[in-house]
């Protein structure tokens, strides 16, 4: 065996890696995330290496946000947000996201100081912010928790209830934004990691995708399982001794329009699910949000309608769910006029915001 | 490790880099192989690996003595211990909660619950290939076709090679030993037509089988309540080139790759769905499954020999073990029935002898395809009122499609490929060989972005749960 034996191969190896290379010099200087270039890629790192002083994450501060001390000092009270990439939103710097508009809001407001512990993180599903919270709560003592989340709940329950894999009665795993199952070997997520791979996953795939025979619901049994997750995030609030926000979720196009989304928005929700219609994915956001609604009426929990205030505003969106600017603003207003001048500490803090006689329920 | 992940393809590299640095010796390129098909096996489930060394050690030293051996009661005594050991292995692992569900059944009807039997074996992968191919060995021992293997590395690596370890095709230990005992034939041509082979093999299965199946198959077997008659109808052809091009694909994927080790693994498939009648359909399906049927369990049973009805029994018993061999299930057990009863149809017709009309050839093969691809529906739906469902929804003869264009040039081009002439293949081989290995790569690198592109679930080869 020579090397003229294996010409072909070794010449296969080489082209790949070229295009990889190429396309990751592509993205580079387009300001992208490339794997070989991630240093000096606009990510929660460069913003933290550039102020390491004040931003997390860090080792010791494990959240997207201004770095406080371990200890809750007595007359501040912490917000604690639980999402996922609407929240991290690595494009921008931690005081352009909403839950940094948020503590600025508050804290120019209300008479009290207010922390933010940004607890989100690309990729997140509820299971995964319950498990954050129930592991680190009881250290970083959060006043209130925050939820908001929904999409990629939605992508993880389209494939466990439409697609290949079944439902295991297990807690879910930590899904990913890109549709693909979670890579479980490092040498898959290597190779899911390169450039080539997610622009083909990104430009092709959600074409192909659109082409299959694709559900226009997400079926009963994944509402109750979406319905079981919100309640055990709940769960975990109350184990935190926090208070518990729930927010409807804002997309850039309601059910009303569900018959004639841009073709930029199908793209979009077929590169994160393979599963479920985008007319589908429509009609389960709407339901979802019917859903948190009731769970927040029930439980008397504190309820930002996102939805109603924002939805079809596509000012607000860059995509179907993440925001821009204006949108992560509009979110920070939201919130901090439900959470403004109440005293924490003294009394129930929040009875003129919960429903008559459901007070005691949600500490 | 699948065939179509990142991870075969590292590991391939790896494996062809190590056999080329010990390429002069033949006992490293045996301890390279052996160590890579071991690791490859590991790779699905490292527990079952003890199993697999354990009944290479046990046959191997059973064919020494059964060689030696001249008594022949104690040589019988031999052939049956080694039979029971494997036939053993295979019936627990594979097929022990299938018959303790059967007996429940019956011992439900005096009240006696026998669930608590039943126990949570993880089936070891490609058991039922490499099971076959211990068997094939020690029975050729025993029957002094063959002289047994007196290497044991050697034995070890033509049960677990690895690009047939999982499913198959079955090689026989006569086809396989003695190209071990030579030094492998790698050349340029040989090498670039397996490269060749091995790409043909991914195409079928991510960009045929993988797109049937993703793009409308499963949807419309998952509910064919939703769909008109016309799309069950369209959808079973889907399933029909779906399986073909899975399991072809595989096979194809392992010749090529056991090719750029300079090793010749046996067809297994030869454009079935052109076949004539059934009998013509089993000697072009999985060839290395049906001739090991035939040779080791048709023709002891008694073959053609004896009355038809004798004849019949034979046919029926290989033909349900044969579908009992894809896995314990009911559905399996009617699929070979049903080809079973298919072949004692065939072979209760009488033969004519005026030769057919290229019409009647035309028309033959169209009623064979549908007979075959009305089989399909046994072999896949594992309820029988999931089969009722799908057999009430085509009854229906409603038009109209909700499937996609894609779907459709997909069909088509599965079905094209399978009509090509089987000449056009060698041809193409030695005119694509000869391009510059720059242009080869350039095809071969652009069809690995466009299997990145295609692929939506990332599922597995279908013949790996047998």
């Amino acid at each position: 065996m020579t090397f003229r034996t294996a010409s072909v191969y070794i010449w296969i190896i080489v082209l790949l890696g070229g295009v990889e290379l190429a396309l990751e010099c592509r993205g580079h200087y387009r300001g992208w995330d490339a794997p070989l270039f991630r240093a000096a890629a606009i990510s929660t790192k460069a913003v933290g290496e550039e102020k390491p002083a004040r931003y997390g994450p860090t080792r010791e501060f494990p959240f997207r946000s201004e770095i406080v001390s371990r200890e809750r000092p007595a007359d501040t009270s912490r917000l604690w947000v639980a999402s996922a990439s609407h929240a991290e939103d690595v494009r921008l710097s931690v005081e352009e996201t909403f839950p940094g508009q948020a503590a600025h809001l508050l804290n120019r407001t209300s008479k009290r100081h207010w922390q933010v512990l940004n607890a989100s993180r690309s990729g997140n599903l509820i299971a995964t912010n319950t498990a954050d919270l129930s592991r680190l709560g009881a250290r970083w003592q959060p006043s209130v928790v925050v939820l908001y989340q929904m999409s990629i709940d939605i992508v993880d329950l389209s494939r466990q209830y439409l697609g290949a894999t079944k439902p295991s009665g297990k807690p879910s795993r930590q899904g990913d934004e890109s549709g693909e199952a979670v890579p479980e070997s490092a040498l898959r997520k290597a190779a899911a990691e390169t450039t080539t791979y997610t622009t083909l996953k990104a430009n092709v795939t959600p074409w192909i995708a659109g082409q299959r025979v694709l559900a226009d619901d997400l079926g009963d049994a994944a509402e109750h399982d979406f319905e079981r997750r919100i309640r055990n995030f709940l769960h975990a609030v109350r184990e935190s001794g926090a208070l518990a926000v729930l927010t409807t979720f804002a997309t850039s196009h309601g059910k009303e329009e569900a018959g004639r989304l841009p073709l930029s928005v199908r793209q979009f929700m077929l590169r994160y699910n393979r599963y479920l219609s985008p007319e589908g994915w429509v009609r389960s956001v709407a339901r979802f949000n019917g859903i948190v609604r009731h769970i927040a009426s029930e439980e008397g929990v504190v309820l930002v309608d996102c939805e109603q205030a924002m939805t079809s505003e596509v000012r607000y969106f860059r995509d179907y769910v993440h925001f821009t600017p204006a949108g992560h603003k509009k979110v920070a207003e939201l919130l901090s006029e439900k959470l403004r001048g109440v005293p924490l500490d003294t009394g129930h803090p929040y009875s003129e915001l919960l429903p008559e006689g459901r007070a005691g329920k949600n500490r | 490790m699948n065939f179509n992940s990142a991870e075969f393809m590292v590991f391939l590299t790896v494996v062809l880099a190590a056999y080329a640095a010990v390429f002069r010796s033949a006992r490293l390129r045996d301890v390279v192989l052996l160590c890579a098909s071991y690791f490859f096996y590991m790779s699905w489930n490292w527990k079952y690996a003890g199993l697999i060394a354990g009944s290479t050690v046990i046959d191997y030293w059973i064919s020494l003595r059964l060689h030696s051996e001249e008594r022949p009661r104690v040589r019988k005594w031999l052939l049956a211990v080694s039979v029971s050991m494997n036939l053993g292995i295979l019936a627990v692992f594979k097929y022990y909660n299938f018959f303790i569900d059967l007996a429940g059944g019956a011992t439900e009807l005096f009240g006696l619950d026998i669930s608590w039997l039943r126990h949570k074996f993880l089936l070891p992968i490609g058991i039922s290939f490499y099971t076959f191919e211990t068997l094939t060995y020690t029975v050729d021992v025993y029957k002094r076709v063959i002289t047994p293997e007196r290497n044991l590395m050697k034995f070890a690596l033509y049960l677990t090679f690895f690009p047939h370890l999982v499913a198959g095709p079955i090689v026989r230990a006569a086809d396989f030993l003695p190209q071990l005992h030579r030094t492998p034939p790698i050349s340029v041509d040989r090498f670039q037509s397996g490269i060749l082979l091995a790409f043909q093999g991914l195409f079928k299965k991510v960009v045929l089988a993988d797109l049937l199946a993703g793009l409308a198959v499963d949807a419309v077997f998952a509910e064919p309540h939703r769909f008109s008659s016309f799309d069950l109808l369209i959808a079973l052809y889907g399933y029909a080139f779906q399986i073909y091009n899975d399991f072809s694909g595989y096979t194809d994927i392992a010749r090529g790759v056991s090719k750029m080790f300079g090793f010749e693994l046996p067809e297994n498939f030869n454009r079935p769905y052109l076949a004539e009648n059934v009998r013509d359909f089993w000697s072009r399906w999985h060839i290395s499954l049906s001739t090991w049927l035939r040779d080791y369990l048709y023709i002891p049973l008694g073959g053609g020999r004896g009355t038809p009805g004798r004849v019949r029994t034979n046919l029926m018993i290989t033909m349900l073990l044969g579908g009992l061999w894809h896995g314990a299930a009911l559905n399996f057990l009617f699929w070979g029935g049903y080809h079973g009863a298919l072949l004692c149809l065939a072979h209760a017709r009488p033969k004519r002898d005026r030769a057919i009309t290229l019409t009647g050839r035309l028309s033959n093969r169209v009623a064979c395809f549908h007979l075959i691809v009305f089989g399909w529906l046994l072999f896949r739906i594992g309820t029988w009122e999931g089969l009722v469902e799908y057999v009430q929804g085509l009854a229906r003869f409603s038009g109209g499609s909700a499937l996609s264009p894609l779907f459709y040039a997909v069909l088509l081009l599965a079905a094209g490929c399978h009509l090509a002439p089987q000449a056009w293949s060698p041809s193409f081989t030695g005119w694509w060989i000869r391009r510059p290995a720059f242009v080869q790569a350039v095809a071969y690198a652009g069809l690995i972005l466009v299997f990145c592109g295609t692929t939506l679930d990332t599922p597995s080869f279908i013949y790996f749960q047998f």
